[in-house]
């Protein structure tokens, strides 16, 4: 069994900012994703540049500005999917163990430690640590370790890509979806062009994410008996800022000033 | 009854009483890509058997879908896949969609197949994995599937069809497996797959970004991650005007674990036409790994693709039935890129064609199996290929041939020449390789090509040392060594790819007919960087720069006195040594794609497998 000092279920954008945070103090972080792509919902949450708010975090105005240098913000306000390989760079350099294509079967508690049970490509695997975060925005984690919050709804949207033409401008756009399975209804709809809303008639749809993107509970707990709960965020900077906050929260519980 | 999973430390099985099924099913279809999704249409669809389909993503398809490679390449064409292409381009042709520049786009692959399994009433669990195996003896019964919720199920079936393409659920039923090759690196490359916008309109990047074992979970995240944090990845394609779309939410992983099938796909049977079993289906495939460090392959691999330089040859062969019944088991069928295969003959059997061919073959033999109340293994033949050829998958009368790039970029079938004077021709130009795979199999032509190892004509001279070093025959030995103070950096040029300099080809050679009287001369390549620092490099996809040369130059030099050191403990002594020396001051890199790896711990590695092997060899041997 491996162990951590720090465990996050889910590569969004706030548990890659928390683990990196906490893998360059040195900490031993792993992050849980069950896809392949860090920041899944960047494809859909941060195409609503113009709403986005003025960071409170330092680190998270180094990370935006290292985003406009590289043409990932770009000069529409869009982020593109380039920010999966930005923010691999800050895993790597930060040392986080990230396990991908990884599925939670179960989580328990003893003595102060948690320990998950894990399968991932097939493979059954168990880790332990004294911290678990759950970052899934249907509170998967606390739901597994049966401290699921009374309000469980989401939302839960399609994204996918338009574009003028080759030469024209790219944007990033969202379709709410009553649910994950039907979600390929929605792209249907999208595909013959019967949406509702539609989209401007001079775009033309060139991509449709793989996975139905979901946004976080409103309401949460911060900490529901042991287990960390990440803020909900629906912003780049905000995500960004939580994910800086709760590993501040982390470190001045467990360990002190690092 | 047992439960079967597969751990870190491998597989285990514990006894446990049956389960409250959830479900029972005629056929359990486990991963909905390529070859699942086809497996499942045709066994719903065809034969009207209750399915089951287990998708781990959201999204049908796989490779063709999720992983956006959308368009085809190489594959023997036919099948019931051909139909719902169709399907997709025309969802695709409305006005709403910049069409895909190179075939049909993921998402209109996704919903025809989405529209195909519902119409035929595929009960379809997306977000799902499998965590365990139920079986009785060697006879699997169902699988238990957690869900994205965190909720588990068990589900009983007559069938289950392995389609994860890794071999997940084969590995957990506790089939036989197989791990490809104990060399350099065990698994062919893997890609990371963006979607760009070009002027020409949608289009994929599949760009080779590393090694790894698709089975081994924190492998698998760390190459994912270092192979995404090159600022390549992004930089290029978005920075010069191509809008970067998305990254696909699969990696091309063109290799992993495979079953030890009833019968498996051999190179060497393709070469010698010979069919290891009845055909399910045929293959058509050029041979190629993608692999850049041809020093650790295969002897038939090097012949084919380094000395002869036949990566623009293509084979259409047969793929056995057996090759999908993993050995021994009873319930349970392998299709797809877990198919029984060796290490060279998988690098061609994973086209999509094939892929989706397998999945309606695996379809119809658990349907004829079910029907018949016989093992796979034993289904009627007459009535698989019947069944097969309506569709197209299996053509009455297929047979294997091979086909070469012609003049005009098509693709023309060809006889292998025997005729002297034709072979003289064909050796004196700069595209020897038919003739020179030819004259490995005509060794009767030995002492003509003595004669010509006597010309002025430098590549009759040549390429007549590499065919006399494919039959064996160590009268070249002089020009193999001429060839390796080669500095001209000159190369045959029968294929695009894979054209290695003859100084390169002479030390594979000498290595390949274990010349030891040549050893000096390889360990002092061993030794310091000599010809790699000023040879003349003509950069090609094999050798870009000097450090490419450099690798090329230690690796094939390494690899070489490894073979010459089998019968010589003190060589092998000298060769470790040289070789420590030269890996602890310089660092080596591999091309591939965009990338560079470093690969002097996987030098390493290699060198301390080969050296343990050879000394527990010798220690085994009569004194």
């Amino acid at each position: 069994m491996k162990s951590f000092d720090a465990v996050f279920l889910s590569a969004s954008l706030s548990a890659c900012a928390a683990a990196c945070r906490l893998g360059r103090k040195g900490l031993r972080v792993l992050l849980i994703e069950k896809g392949i792509l860090t920041a899944p919902e960047y494809t859909a949450s941060f195409q609503a540049a113009e709403e986005q708010t003025e960071p409170a975090e330092q680190e998270t105005r180094s990370f935006c500005q290292k985003l406009c240098e590289r043409n990932i913000i770009t000069e529409h306000g869009l982020v593109c999917p380039a920010i999966h390989p930005a923010l691999c760079e800050e895993l790597k350099s930060a040392g986080v163990t990230c396990l991908f294509r990884a599925r939670v079967r179960g989580i328990s508690q003893k003595e102060g430690r948690f320990l998950l049970r894990l399968v991932s490509l097939g493979v059954h695997l168990e880790v332990e640590s004294p911290v678990f975060c759950d970052c899934t925005p249907d509170c998967l984690g606390e739901r597994l370790l049966g401290k699921a919050p009374a309000r469980c709804e989401n939302r839960r949207f399609l994204s996918f890509v338009t574009t003028e033409g080759p030469k024209g401008p790219v944007h990033y756009r969202t379709l709410p979806v009553s649910g994950a399975e039907k979600g390929w209804k929605a792209a249907a709809l999208l595909y013959e062009r019967k949406a509702s809303p539609p989209w401007p008639s001079k775009e033309k749809i060139c991509g449709i994410a793989g996975r139905i993107g979901v946004l976080p509970l409103s309401e949460r707990p911060r900490e529901n008996r042991g287990c960390i709960s990440m803020p909900p965020a629906y912003t780049l900077q905000q995500a960004y800022d939580a994910g800086i906050q709760t590993a501040r929260a982390i470190e001045e519980a467990q360990y002190g000033a690092l | 009854m047992e439960l079967c999973k597969w751990m870190e430390d491998g597989w285990s099985a514990a006894s446990a009483k049956e389960p409250d099924w959830n479900g029972t099913w005629d056929l359990i279809i486990v991963g909905l890509g390529t070859a699942g999704a086809q497996c499942a249409c045709t066994a719903a669809g065809q034969y009207g058997h209750s399915v089951l389909g287990i998708e781990e993503l959201e999204q049908l398809g796989g490779m063709a879908a999720a992983g956006e490679i959308t368009e085809y390449y190489c594959g023997n064409k036919g099948g019931l896949y051909q139909k719902i292409d169709e399907k997709a381009a025309a969802l695709e042709a409305g006005e709403s969609y910049l069409p895909n520049a190179q075939g049909i786009s993921g998402w209109a692959k996704h919903l025809a197949l989405q529209r195909e399994l519902e119409e035929a009433g595929v009960t379809l669990r997306y977000d799902s994995v499998i965590t365990g195996v139920w079986r009785e003896k060697n006879h699997v019964l169902g699988v238990t599937v957690l869900d994205g919720a965190g909720q588990e199920e068990h589900h009983r079936s007559r069938y289950v069809v392995d389609c994860t393409g890794d071999g997940i659920l084969s590995a957990m039923a506790g089939c036989e497996m197989q791990w490809s090759r104990d060399t350099l690196f065990p698994f062919q490359p893997f890609s990371n797959i963006r979607t760009v916008l070009t002027e020409k309109g949608v289009q994929c990047r599949n760009v080779d970004s590393g090694y790894l074992d698709p089975n081994d979970p924190w492998e698998y995240g760390t190459q994912l991650v270092l192979s995404s944090a090159s600022p390549n990845f992004y930089e290029k394609d978005y920075c010069k005007g191509e809008p970067l779309l998305s990254i696909a939410s699969l990696l091309g992983v063109r290799e992993g674990r495979r079953i030890v099938g009833e019968s498996t796909l051999r190179f060497s049977d393709i070469l010698e036409s010979r069919e290891p079993g009845p055909p399910a289906f045929f293959c058509y495939s050029n041979m190629d790994n993608h692999c850049r460090a041809t020093a650790f392959e295969s002897p038939l691999y090097q012949d084919w693709i380094a000395a002869a330089g036949l990566w623009s040859v293509y084979l259409k062969f047969p793929v056995p039935l057996g090759a999908l019944i993993p050995r021994g088991m009873l319930g349970i069928l392998t299709a797809g890129r877990a198919m029984a295969a060796d290490h060279d003959g998988a690098c061609a059997l994973r086209m999509k064609d094939e892929m989706y061919k397998s999945g309606e073959a695996a379809a119809c033999m658990a349907h004829l199996s079910l029907c018949r109340s016989v093992p796979a293994g034993q289904i009627p033949y007459k009535e698989f290929q019947a069944e097969l050829a309506r569709s197209g998958c299996l053509l009455p009368g297929e047979t294997s041939c091979q086909k070469r790039n012609g003049d005009q970029g098509n693709r023309e079938p060809f006889q292998w020449p025997e005729d002297p004077e034709k072979l003289e021709r064909i050796l004196s130009s700069d595209r020897p390789g038919i003739g020179l795979w030819a004259l490995r199999g005509l060794p009767n032509l030995a002492p003509l090509l003595q004669k010509w190892l006597r010309s002025e004509n430098k590549p009759l001279r040549y390429h007549s040392a590499i065919a006399l070093a494919l039959q064996g025959n160590p009268a070249c030995a002089p020009v193999l060594l001429e060839m390796t103070q080669d500095l001209s950096g000159e190369a045959p040029k029968t294929s695009a790819r894979f054209c290695h300099p003859y100084a390169i080809l002479g030390i594979l050679l000498i290595g390949r007919l274990e010349l030891l009287e040549l050893s000096e001369h390889l360990l002092s390549l061993v030794e310091e960087e000599g010809p790699a620092r000023t040879a003349v490099i003509r950069p090609n996809d094999l050798i870009q720069d000097r450090e490419d040369l450099r690798f090329q130059y230690f690796s094939h030099a390494l690899a070489a006195l490894m073979k010459l050191s089998q019968s010589s403990a003190a060589l092998r002594a000298r060769v470790k040594k040289a070789a420590l020396i030269r890996l602890e001051k310089e660092p080596f890199f591999l091309s591939l794609g965009d990338t560079k790896l470093p690969v002097n711990k996987e030098l390493l590695k290699w060198l301390e497998r080969a050296l343990t092997k050879q000394e527990a060899h010798s220690a085994n041997e009569p004194v």
